[in-house]
């Protein structure tokens, strides 16, 4: 932290840091699913309502079928898993390359055709969304990617309702729905002190914030996603958890693709028309 | 429920204005109420999603609606032939876009 200014500052690291990449402890990708889907289920707001069992798997590392029946109950995400897996011809959504994919972003996505992007979009979405759905299908072109981010910014009614006269709550919920990345400052049990930046909205556009410190939760009775942490360590937040440990590679990408999501957004977002939508 | 779901409100917090208690299909959620443009009272019906009331239903729209997403426009639904693909153009999607928004 800067004494004078009280801002805090996170680079990206010009070389791995201490977690190897992939980090050793990292499991597969059904672990992987349950250390990001464990928050927003705690919370009640996505997937099966057993979210205790989701926080054993992922604190566990243990692959069952019962894992594979639970991250299929997450209805938002699971037909994102399964058009990369097909699309990339991989033969498991639980793979570890397209459970990345999906919540942090990685090159993979770069083989999804654009065409069975948008058609998936069209059977899933199209016939709830009304009137938004012009809105919604210009992403694509736009540059949007199958990824959780996407879901968030683009598919939730919350970008909308930023128009609104209370938009802290928009701005709230959007903020911590998508995953975020923070460096680690320090740790304390269950809790984690973090240095992050938030999203921001200027009234016309999405951005992220000077860096800011923050407590996050890092586990409930020493039963925790992430394996253990350190000062320095760089992480995913999710909600308000410590979702993983991230490599260089893996910041990077998730920096990279949430950027990309915004800059579509806000480019959707700015279209006359589509503000009409919005209001 | 990662789209938005019907909920009762079943108590008020007198002590938070804009936190309720809601039966989400049994089970009992706290919800924040500040983005409702009108008060609510105990038996209303909701739309919640990620923890936020969005609107107002009436039982039969709830009924109606285990699993919705909500439609952030004011019109009604738009009238593509429900047989037409992605159109992967950019500029026909703008212009699929332009027409639906009118």
């Amino acid at each position: 932290m800067n004494p004078e200014s009280g801002s805090v500052q996170l680079e990206i690291p010009s070389k791995p840091t201490a977690s190897p990449d992939p980090p050793a402890w990292a499991g597969d990708g059904a672990t992987m699913f349950a250390r990001y889907a464990y928050p927003p289920n705690e919370l009640g707001y996505c997937g099966p309502d057993d979210h205790k069992s989701l926080l054993e798997y992922a604190n566990a590392g243990m692959v069952d079928p019962g894992l594979a029946q639970l991250a299929r109950g997450f209805s938002g995400a699971w037909p994102y898993l399964e058009l990369i897996a097909h699309e990339t011809k991989i033969g498991s959504p639980l793979d570890r390359r397209v459970v990345e994919a999906y919540w942090l972003g990685s090159s993979l996505l770069s083989r999804i055709d654009m065409t069975s992007f948008g058609n998936s979009l069209i059977d899933r979405f199209k016939t709830r969304v009304g009137q938004s759905w012009g809105y919604l299908a210009e992403a694509i072109p736009a540059g949007a990617l199958p990824t959780h981010s996407f879901h968030v910014f683009g598919i939730y009614p919350w970008v909308g309702l930023l128009r609104g006269e209370r938009s802290e709550h928009p701005l709230h919920v959007l903020d911590r729905c998508r995953i975020r990345w923070g460096k680690v400052l320090s740790v304390d049990g269950d809790r984690a002190e973090v240095i992050s930046q938030p999203l921001t909205w200027d009234g016309t556009s999405l951005g992220l914030g000077e860096y800011r410190s923050e407590t996050v939760t890092r586990g409930i009775g020493g039963i925790g996603l992430a394996a253990q942490l350190a000062p320095g360590d760089y992480v995913s937040l999710h909600w308000d958890w410590v979702c993983d440990r991230l490599s260089r590679r893996q910041l990077v990408n998730l920096r990279r693709y949430s950027m990309l999501e915004l800059d579509v957004t806000n480019r959707r977002v700015s279209r006359p028309a589509a503000a009409v939508v919005l209001s | 429920m990662c789209l938005g779901i019907a909920g009762q409100v079943v108590a008020m917090d007198a002590a938070h204005p804009d936190l309720v208690s809601v039966d989400v299909q049994g089970v009992n959620r706290d919800i924040n109420i500040g983005l409702l443009p009108e008060p609510i009272a105990v038996g209303d019906w909701v739309l919640i999603h990620l923890g936020f009331a969005l609107q107002t239903m009436t039982p039969e729209e709830a009924a109606d609606s285990v699993d919705v997403l909500l439609d952030i426009g004011p019109g009604e639904e738009d009238d593509v032939p429900g047989g037409q693909r992605y159109p992967w153009d950019r500029e026909e999607a703008v212009a699929t876009a332009a027409e639906t928004e009118r």
